[in-house]
């Protein structure tokens, strides 16, 4: 929690269950007191789907493998500036923010 | 020798008795505390370490000091610190005891605590605090019991404790230079991430651990008719007034590096301490009076009559031990915080359950301490001569 620079972890100090309304039991949830952050919705990965994030940013969020040179991703870092949060960190971000 | 804090004054056992109560207290918040988790906690996303770990960092510091009177001893022959080892070293056995229940009150899966040997994490820092603390809690425990035992009959000690007593002495100041390392590794908390804060971490430690050590020796003296002697308590003052002293240099050296580099995200959280950010300033009244116990402190100690009269010392070593409780207990921790990495400023203040919590655990201490003291007193009181020849009770 404390080490990272980003701010991008956060604890679940109480139970979150409480503060959900409608729970989607095809997913699973995690615990009181224990530390949670992103991860880019595997679990919709591995059945072919974009992060959910993704899917409701009707296009302002692009997600793919930065390695294949034939990625969407890759396509609009090539024609964008774009830039990364704390670089000099040597955390390697990998989410670049066109600009 | 445990049989000896069986047989005590109406007050000893009232004392230990209003210990219990805060203990009970304590407890029963913590029940709440596992039952709801760390959500009853003034703790955020943003500042997710508060007054527990800021104890546990601040208690490490006071145990790690009775490097000062074993250091001196043991390596140097000071034989005025010959009667107060063991009072050095059961300190740091309850400073260490707190820290670990600190620890533990602070995991948000509490039974998952053994997880730390079961899964070891040779990366992680904690991994390697969790072994430094608890095998100084067992060198301390070990060297002062058996050093007791032997002046209890009125025999010289055992030569096979003398490699631990060594061992002890190069050990304290690893269990604070890790606990730094918690801090000031970090990327990204510009008020921790810099290489003085081992140093510092020693200096301050060393300054309120023979503080604190002053005022419990003077308690003994008032209390059992066993002295720990004026001269180690001026000794310990002297100790105390120097590494205060210099740890107000060591951070006058941090104000140095933010203000005059420029460099505002080092300059954020000072200015969060001294003045208040963005219109938010809780912690500017605790860092006044930081200051103001700072430079009692100081000019009590190191001038010499004020030290030497007792009662300005009792208000010197007070502030001095206070202020470095405020300063590492509570300021450094929550500073380190602020602003968060997106730089905006989320305060952070204890909570009444929090603030039980953490009165619990240092009654624990104490508990503890009042029963290792009323042992070590209670023999040296039989004793009446200390090592060297000299009465060690009131006369």
């Amino acid at each position: 929690m404390a080490g990272c620079p980003y701010g991008a972890r956060s604890f679940n100090w109480r139970d979150p269950r409480q503060y959900i309304k409608n729970e989607n039991k095809e997913f699973p949830f995690r615990m009181k007191g224990v530390v949670e952050k992103c991860t880019f919705c595997y679990e919709r990965l591995a059945r072919g789907l974009p992060p959910a994030c993704v899917e409701v940013s009707q296009g302002a969020i692009v997600f793919g493998d930065i390695e294949n040179p034939e990625s969407a991703v890759r396509k609009i870092l090539s024609t964008n500036l774009a830039i990364r949060r704390k670089p000099k960190l040597g955390t390697n971000p990998s989410i670049y923010y066109l600009l | 020798m445990l049989e000896l804090s069986l047989k005590g004054s109406p007050r000893y056992w009232g004392w230990l008795f209003f210990l219990a109560i805060l203990i009970g207290a304590g407890f029963l918040t913590y029940l709440y505390q596992f039952q709801v988790g760390l959500g009853i906690t003034g703790m955020s996303r943003d500042v997710s370490w508060g007054l527990y770990i800021g104890q546990f960092t601040f208690l490490v510091g006071v145990a790690a000091s009775a490097v000062t009177i074993v250091l001196p001893y043991y390596l140097h022959n000071y034989k005025k610190y010959g009667r107060i080892a063991v009072i050095g070293e059961f300190l740091a056995v309850s400073s260490i005891l707190m820290c670990i229940l600190f620890i533990f009150v602070d995991l948000g899966q509490p039974t998952r605590i053994l997880n730390v040997i079961l899964h070891p994490t040779p990366s992680s820092i904690m991994f390697y605090d969790m072994i430094v603390l608890n095998v100084y809690l067992i060198l301390n425990l070990l060297c002062g019991w058996v050093i007791l035992m032997s002046e209890k009959k009125g025999a010289p000690p055992p030569s096979w404790i003398k490699p631990f007593l060594y061992i002890a002495i190069l050990w304290a100041p690893s269990i604070h230079i890790v606990t730094a390392f918690l801090y000031q590794g970090l990327p990204g908390r510009d008020y921790w991430m810099t290489a003085i804060m081992a140093a510092k971490f020693l200096s301050s430690a060393f300054a309120s651990g023979p503080s604190l050590l002053v005022i419990l020796s003077m308690l003994i003296r008032k209390f059992t008719n066993f002295d720990p002697g004026k001269e180690a308590i001026q000794t310990l003052a002297k100790t105390s007034a120097y590494f205060l002293v210099v740890t107000i240099l060591f951070y006058l050296f941090e104000v140095f590096t933010a203000f005059y580099s420029g460099i505002s995200s080092h300059q954020y959280p000072i200015i969060y301490l001294f003045k208040g950010l963005d219109g938010y300033s809780k912690l500017v009244p605790v860092m006044s009076i930081c200051i103001l116990l700072a430079v009692i402190g100081a000019l009590i100690l190191v001038t010499p009559p004020l030290r030497k009269w007792e009662v300005t010392l009792t208000i010197g070593a007070a502030s001095t031990f206070l202020c470095m409780w405020l300063e590492k207990g509570i300021t450094l921790v929550v500073g380190g915080f602020i602003p968060n990495p997106f730089g905006s400023v989320f305060e952070y203040w204890p909570t009444l359950p929090e603030t039980i919590i953490t009165i619990g655990v240092w009654a624990l201490g104490f508990f503890v301490l009042t029963i290792l003291y009323k042992i070590a007193s209670s023999v040296k009181e039989k004793a009446i001569f200390d090592k060297y020849g000299e009465k060690q009770i009131k006369a």
